[in-house]
């Protein structure tokens, strides 16, 4: 059986990568006594899924996992169970069993919605809300964005405006910058939070403006995960 | 992480009610750069508290390339690195674990050695430091005192050195009345009564050995004449099968483990090791937990072993034949031979194995190139044995080869260590031996085996090098990349000490060794006398199942062996 699970990750659980998580999961699941499903072979494994890997230093509280159980536990039971086992600042928020006929949550994760916590470096004057609405404002008017994607072997150059749906400018108070953004996530594109702030900025210099956002002591947050066409992965309890 | 006795000690001092018990590890270069520049002094991890905050701070002595590391976390700290810079406002500085049978180049710094199993000792230690804090005498050297009244305990500052004009040690005597002139290693009697660490704590983080870990017995009788720590673990005491499975799971219960390690000095030797890996390994597969026993013996692996550990997942195999020829090993007593290993071998590769690491050791006493051809010849033999029983599987047998470093209170502490360039010709003539596929060689740093063995047998002259070594920015020297050797001889050049007086010179049978008033319980006669069948190649039997060898470790420390029936 399957069980899907709405995750958080927060406090000093952010500083767990994602491999660490993995078996984190694992374990917990077996101080709890629940029945995970292994798959066969030489070096078995938790049959465990997630949506996405959520970088180090990211916080969450939107995530979600699949796990395959060997025998039927109700979900209630999961959860409580599994809450009780798992370190601090990891919590399931809700649980529920799907089908295993149900597309794996990976396959259709699109978009994710970020909330960016940083703060104005340059230029400081008293009108620097505007100032910062403006230039974001500008960075989303172009019709395209470059930007150098590097993999371990390679980089490439690609357009990055179709994978950023929208940046909102949420506060902005005494230098301290708090922005939101929906950003492609998934198979069909990827956009990092850290990639768009860098394009901003560079963006920026380009207009002659100073100001800039800093990337030193930035918080990064994602608040939701969603599907292609936008839609969430949420439980809806008929 | 990978410290037992960290667990086992965090575990009882924590369930004493009014004690906390946090941990702390030396960060590493770049995080200490940062405290350093923030003036952020090195704190504990459980709750972020600095260290001289807590009354106590207890090192074990692993490793004696770490006493740097040691001396820095004390700098980091904003401890005063001296003993005798320290009074009551500081914290207690107490160290145990196996170099602590030669603590002698610490001596300076630590205000309580500890010698032995500490599971009692560190109650009883605790418990005088409360009555100190609580009573009216508040100086520091009446709570030095008290604790050296504790079995096991040696209080460094109690004693004098003097030396003779050749260098070598005159004597070693109390400088204070009413302390012993001698100190014995205390030991547990009963490890089924004594309190085992069921809920071990779980990294978040990579760490090695990351798995649950169960002792299963203590102590080792086979007598190969270079280790320390079958001489300072006498005598064998085992866990009753019973208790060891219950407790097994327990602790995967506590921990979610995925993997359980059966951990002693020579695991196959266990007693009941059949039935109880037979056991244990069906009830763990069950659960999709693997079972892990390190520390195999060549002569005692099987087939029937292989099959059981391999039941979930493989972990690594390890053999360390040590030396290449019979000879050697008879000398050094690893009554190991040629068709051991490849019986070994060939039952591993039949169970599917295709990686193997082989031990051995570089620079044993009465050592020839001969010895070296041994070394590839017994490798060639494997990878031989590996094509017939495996056919055009790769293979991957890795040879790692360290340099014989002499150690204290071992038949061989009065041996030289051969000198780095010799060591390094060693690895050359070995690396042009064993360049064939399939096969893998890797040797230890033959400059960090140099100073291993300086502080191995070293004395108290030793702590003005190690001072001025760290300040001169030495740490992390067990790191290859972080080891500096010329400023560890510029060091050694300014304090005007020659390390090879530690390192390569041979001592004399009649020679009062820095370490002579600690004591494991095996007697100075034995150890003579196991050096002289050494140097005649003559082998000495396991008193496990053979008659006792005359060791006296038994009859000084007042504990039998302890083995446990099926």
């Amino acid at each position: 059986m399957r069980i899907r699970a709405r995750f958080r990750k927060t406090e000093k659980a952010i500083y767990i990568s994602h491999l660490n998580l993995i078996r984190i999961f694992e374990r917990s699941a077996r101080r709890a006594d629940l029945p995970l499903d292994y798959s066969k072979g030489f070096n078995p494994r938790p049959k465990i899924s997630f949506a996405s890997a959520l970088p180090l230093g990211v916080s969450s509280e939107d995530e979600y996992v699949d796990f395959d159980l060997k025998k039927p536990v109700m979900p209630e039971e999961f959860e409580c169970r599994f809450n009780c086992a798992v370190p601090d600042g990891l919590k399931l928020e809700t649980t529920w069993s799907i089908p295993d006929s149900q597309p794996a949550l990976m396959a259709e994760v699109g978009w994710a919605v970020y909330q960016v916590r940083t703060h104005l470096t340059g230029g400081q004057t008293p009108d620097e809300r505007n100032l910062c609405a403006g230039i974001i404002r500008g960075f989303l008017s172009q019709s395209s964005i470059a930007l150098t994607k590097r993999t371990k072997s390679q980089s490439i150059e690609i357009d990055a405006r179709p994978l950023i749906k929208d940046i909102g400018v949420e506060k902005i108070n005494g230098g301290l910058v708090l922005l939101s953004m929906m950003v492609a996530h998934g198979n069909r594109g990827t956009i990092k939070p850290v990639e768009v702030i860098v394009a901003i900025n560079r963006y920026a210099k380009e207009l002659g403006s100073d100001i800039a956002l800093d990337m030193e002591d930035m918080r990064v947050h994602r608040s939701r995960l969603l599907k292609h066409d936008g839609g969430n992965f949420r439980h809806s309890v008929a | 992480m990978s410290y037992l006795g960290l667990q086992i000690l965090y575990n009882i001092i924590n369930s004493i009610d009014d004690v906390l018990c946090e941990r702390v590890f030396a960060p590493w270069v770049d995080m200490e750069d940062l405290m350093r520049s923030r003036g952020m002094p090195l704190f504990s991890l459980e709750n972020k508290v600095p260290l001289s905050e807590f009354d106590i701070i207890g090192f074990s002595l692993q490793y004696e390339m770490a006493y740097t590391n040691l001396l820095n976390m004390l700098s980091l700290s904003h401890i005063p690195l001296r003993s005798s810079n320290r009074d009551e406002r500081f914290p207690l500085i107490i160290a145990g674990g196996p170099c602590a049978f030669n603590p002698e180049p610490l001596a300076a710094f630590i205000d309580v050695i500890f010698l032995g199993e500490a599971e009692d000792a560190v109650t009883e230690i605790i418990n005088v430091v409360r009555d100190w804090k609580r009573g009216r005498e508040k100086h520091k050297s009446q709570l030095l005192m008290e604790l050296s009244k504790i079995p096991g305990v040696y209080v460094p500052g109690f004693y004098g050195v003097q030396y003779k004009a050749d260098g070598t040690i005159g004597e070693v005597t109390p400088n204070v009345s009413g302390i012993q002139r001698e100190v014995t290693k205390r030991v547990v009697i009963d490890l089924d009564r004594t309190k085992y660490p069921v809920k071990q704590i779980v990294p978040l983080i990579d760490t090695v050995h990351d798995r649950a870990t169960m002792e299963i017995f203590r102590g080792c009788t086979r007598g190969c004449r270079f280790c320390q720590a079958g001489i300072v673990y006498r005598p064998i005491r085992e866990r009753k099968p019973g208790v060891v499975k219950q407790l097994a799971a327990d602790i995967l219960a506590h921990t979610g483990y995925e993997e359980l390690a059966l951990t002693s000095l020579s695991s196959s030797d266990y007693s009941c090791i059949s039935s109880l890996v037979d056991d244990l390994a069906s009830s763990l597969a069950a659960k999709g937990v693997g079972l892990s026993l390190p520390s195999l013996r060549v002569d005692a692996f099987s087939v029937d072993l292989a099959k059981q550990i391999q039941k979930v997942r493989k972990s690594g195999l390890t053999f360390a034949p040590e030396a290449g020829t019979q000879r050697l090993r008879d000398v050094i007593n690893k009554n190991v031979t040629e068709e051991d290993l490849l019986e070994a071998a060939r039952s591993a590769f039949e169970a599917g194995w295709d990686r193997l690491k082989l031990y051995f050791m570089i620079g044993l006493p009465t050592e020839t190139y001969e010895d070296l051809e041994g070394i590839a010849d017994l490798a060639h033999s494997v990878i031989e044995l590996h094509r017939k029983v495996r056919g055009n599987k790769t293979p991957a047998i890795n040879v790692s080869v360290s340099s014989f470093v002499p150690k204290p209170h071992t038949p061989f502490q009065w041996e030289p260590q051969l000198s780095p360039e010799e060591l390094i010709n060693r690895q050359k003539f070995l690396r042009t031996r064993l360049r064939f596929k399939g096969m893998e060689f890797n040797w230890h740093d033959a400059g960090v085996s140099f100073y291993e063995a300086v502080f191995s047998r070293g004395d108290r002259r030793l702590a003005n090098v190690l001072e001025s070594a760290l300040s001169k920015g030495c740490k992390f020297d067990a790191w290859t990349d972080h080891f500096m050797p010329g400023v560890w001889q510029e060091a050694f050049r300014e304090a005007g000490v020659d390390p090879c007086f530690y390192a390569n010179r041979a001592r004399r049978p009649d020679e009062i060794l820095p370490w002579d008033h600690l004591k494991t319980g095996v007697s100075r006669a034995y150890l003579l006398e196991e050096r002289r069948k050494a140097l005649r190649g003559i082998s000495t039997s396991d008193c496990r199942s053979q008659p006792c060898t005359g060791c006296e470790a038994c009859d000084t420390l007042g504990v039998r062996m302890d083995l446990k029936e099926e």
